[in-house]
């Protein structure tokens, strides 16, 4: 994760002072100037082989981006793909909405799949051209239904399912074994329903000698995925299928609550750790999204990775997608966007790199290959793609997103032991009624 | 701009009726230098006054980033930050930091400036040391601190074998980041200090020790005094930086547990840019800019009156 780093202390210089309140908005047209520079006005000019991608994988999926990348280029060398890795979060999404806006976007971007119905399709994105998908080999019958249908708006495809990256338990072999906690094939056994994961970490605990689990209840984040998978497990949904009401059921929304709250207050989870540090240094399991495969795999760790354990009865783990999608542009079309269209394919298609990176393709005949089915551990949790519980499709979901932050922070809360799981049920009804009350920015519109 | 009239006496040819007006004013300061600072003044208008003004602009309509589907709606805005109870929230913890950090700093930085000025032998190691966290960016400082407050494994936990609950619980996580930053920040105040202490003629140390007047009092009718106008410095420039506090408390706990060291700045940050509403957090912006502006008028208010005072 990259964050924004505003250094705000001593000595306070006018143009430090600046630089924040730029950072508060009051810069923002100066933001909105410098950002209109980046679009890619040259690519539409010259005709169609050079095409500008924005991207936000700037962690070990990166590299492997950056190597796809060069793959591409060698098989196409008259396509020119120019890329640009921007940081994670608020500033990208900010900076494609303002190119899109401006009409002048990049040819290629990247989202992920829960902002999609925030990012005002139709005005800020493009549709796809599903007929010169097509033509490149990529159809809806090679991915599971529902990604592809969720990424479709008003009957127009939007973003082109890359991955799922899944809430995830690793289990340390190390720790595991001697608890008999692994099946014959070295992989953790099958664990089923509260009682059972409990009875699982006081194994752990045991052989340890410490908190048996690495899951960060401070973080209002994390707190959001956790909720989202365990209660997608309870077989209900937050909000209605339109994304306009709340759907909660509060008594299983509270169960889940206190199930969180419990790992904390009976130290199976120790708040506020930082996870890798925890796993490296002997911890049992830890709770968190597929990518820190790459992390645990460098340091060496024998390791294993499945999706949640089915707690609440119905299986399902919280899951976000990587989507490619086209920025608004003026006049898209031509060769530049004929050039997109192959690129997003091929991208898909070639996502067996991908999946090194530790994501699940979304790309069927790629979950089928064999070199897939051989990679340890990512092969242990390709099933989630079956049980993925997504965002609620609202404009303030997904990831790095409003919900996350001010839903998050009374999950947080209620984990943390400050509010009880009633409390924190009618504060995240609360939280979830003002953001439906609140306009949505990018709101109705047509492409400008 | 009276200075910047031309002296009479110089003009060779008759005076010229006086302009008036904003043209003749530039005009006259064009003639006497003012191409040279003009680059300065374009940058000024164009990274200050500008933003300056589009982002009141931007506080009066209700406005996202991507600048569509924009609304005026005058002082709705600040209308909704009076009723915002997340809002005065994160301002009181900006406040309660800022309150906290201020006196501490001033308190530390002089006490390791008399240290250092004092000490005999290695003068050079105590400055560099007490000023070198001071150069950290912040994002080291917040994984220091984090892996140093870290509940289970962390390095002052292991040391004291005991589990206190650094970032975990909202007044020990304030003092947490309290903490942290006085280590990261000490070293600029202290460099004002150990100045100021050098400055002091010596004197006056040799004559009070004639006098008879034993450390304590020297300390206190002396050293105090004579360092006024530095402190002085200190606790405005402190105030200031404190209430725009953000990077340390956001990368190392993420304004967390409960939102209970959340800083304005972090809120008008995830209004702006995580909500999308720009005219929203321009109007949040703007009132603290008027908070910070009216610390600043208050300082200088205090400033004069007491030179007043003392000229009586």
């Amino acid at each position: 994760m990259t964050h924004v780093s505003l250094r705000s202390l001593p000595p306070p210089e006018p143009s430090r002072r600046g630089l924040l309140r730029g950072a508060a908005g009051l810069g923002a047209a100066a933001a909105l100037g410098s950002t209109a520079a980046c679009g890619s006005a040259a690519s539409l000019a010259d005709g169609g082989n050079r095409i500008q991608f924005w991207n936000l994988f700037s962690g070990g999926d990166g590299a492997h981006m950056r190597a796809l990348l060069d793959r591409f280029r060698t098989e196409f060398p008259a396509i020119q793909v120019e890329d640009t890795t921007l940081a994670w979060g608020d500033r990208y999404y900010t900076k494609l909405a303002m190119a899109g806006a401006g009409g002048r976007a990049p040819d290629v971007g990247v989202l992920h799949l829960g902002r999609l119905a925030g990012f005002a399709p139709g005005r800020l994105l493009d549709p796809i051209d599903t007929g010169l998908l097509a033509a490149e080999g990529v159809r809806r019958g090679d991915f599971n239904p529902a990604l592809w249908d969720r990424a479709t708006i008003g009957g127009e495809l939007y973003g082109l399912p890359l991955d799922i990256h899944p809430s995830t338990l690793f289990y340390n072999r190390a720790a595991c074994e001697p608890a008999g906690l692994l099946g014959p094939d070295g992989r953790l056994a099958r664990i089923e329903g509260t009682g059972q994961f409990l009875d699982a970490l006081d194994a752990v605990r045991e052989v340890i000698g410490r908190s048996p689990l690495g899951w960060n209840a401070l973080m209002p984040g994390e707190c959001w995925w956790t909720f989202v998978g365990l209660y997608a497990q309870t077989g209900g949904t937050i909000l209605t299928e339109d994304g306009t009401g709340i759907a909660l059921d509060d008594d299983r929304a509270e169960e889940v609550l206190a199930f969180m709250a419990r790992l904390v207050a009976d130290e199976y989870a120790i708040p506020g750790q930082d996870l890798v540090g925890y796993f490296v240094n002997g911890g049992g399991f830890v709770l968190f999204g597929n990518w820190l495969v790459v992390d645990f795999a460098n340091a060496g760790i024998d390791f294993g990775a499945q999706p949640y354990p089915t707690l609440f009865g119905t299986p399902a783990t919280q899951a976000e997608a990587h989507i490619l999608v086209l920025p608004h542009q003026e006049g898209r079309g031509g060769g530049a966007n004929e050039a997109a269209h192959r690129l997003i394919a091929w991208l898909v298609r070639n996502s067996l790199a991908w999946a090194e990176a530790s994501h699940v393709p979304a790309y069927l005949p790629v979950l089928d290959d064999p070199a897939y089915l051989a990679m340890e551990p990512q092969s242990e949790y390709r099933g989630a793609m079956d049980i993925a519980a997504f965002d609620p499709p609202a404009w303030f979901c997904g990831t790095s997103s409003r919900v996350q932050n001010e839903v998050g922070v009374h999950l947080s809360a209620a984990a943390m032991g400050s509010l009880t799981p009633g409390e924190g049920v009618r504060a995240i009804r609360s939280t979830l009624r003002d953001l439906l009350d609140t306009r949505d920015p990018f709101g109705e519109g047509t492409a400008s | 701009m009276t200075a910047l009239a031309p002296p009479p006496a110089r003009s060779a040819a008759p005076a010229p009726a006086p302009e008036r007006g904003a043209r003749a004013r530039l005009g006259r300061l064009f003639q006497h230098g003012g191409w040279f600072v003009a680059p300065f003044l374009v940058f000024y208008g164009l990274f200050l006054l500008w933003p300056l003004v589009s982002g009141l602009w931007y506080s009066l309509n209700e406005t996202n980033l991507a600048g569509i589907n924009t609304e005026f709606i005058g002082l709705g805005n600040y209308r909704e930050a009076l009723g915002d109870d997340q809002l005065w929230d994160s301002l009181g913890n900006t406040l309660k930091f800022t309150a906290m950090i201020t006196p501490l700093i001033v308190v530390v930085a002089f006490f390791l400036a008399l240290l250092a000025h004092s000490i005999k032998r290695g003068k050079w190691f105590w400055r560099l040391a007490f000023f070198a966290p001071f150069l950290l960016p912040s994002a080291v400082l917040a994984d220091l601190w984090r892996w140093l407050y870290e509940p289970d494994f962390g390095l002052i936990n292991n040391a004291i074998d005991r589990r206190v609950p650094w970032l975990l619980e909202g007044d020990w996580a304030m003092f947490s980041m309290v903490l942290a930053t006085l280590w990261w920040t000490v070293g600029f105040s202290f460099l004002l200090y150990l100045a100021a202490l050098q400055s002091i003629p010596g004197h006056l140390y040799e004559a009070a020790a004639l006098d008879g007047a034993g450390p304590w009092r020297r300390m206190r009718h002396i050293t105090v005094p004579m360092v006024r106008n530095i402190t002085g410095l200190i606790v405005v420039l402190q105030i200031l930086a404190s209430l725009q506090v953000f990077d340390q408390i956001f990368l190392i706990n993420e304004g967390g547990p409960n939102n209970e060291t959340r800083p304005v700045v972090q809120y008008i940050i995830q209004q702006g840019f995580t909500g999308y509403r720009i005219g929203y957090a321009s109007a949040l912006s703007y009132i603290v800019f008027v908070l910070i502006v009216a610390v600043t008028l208050a300082r200088l208010w205090l400033v004069r009156n007491r030179s007043e005072g003392n000229a009586v």
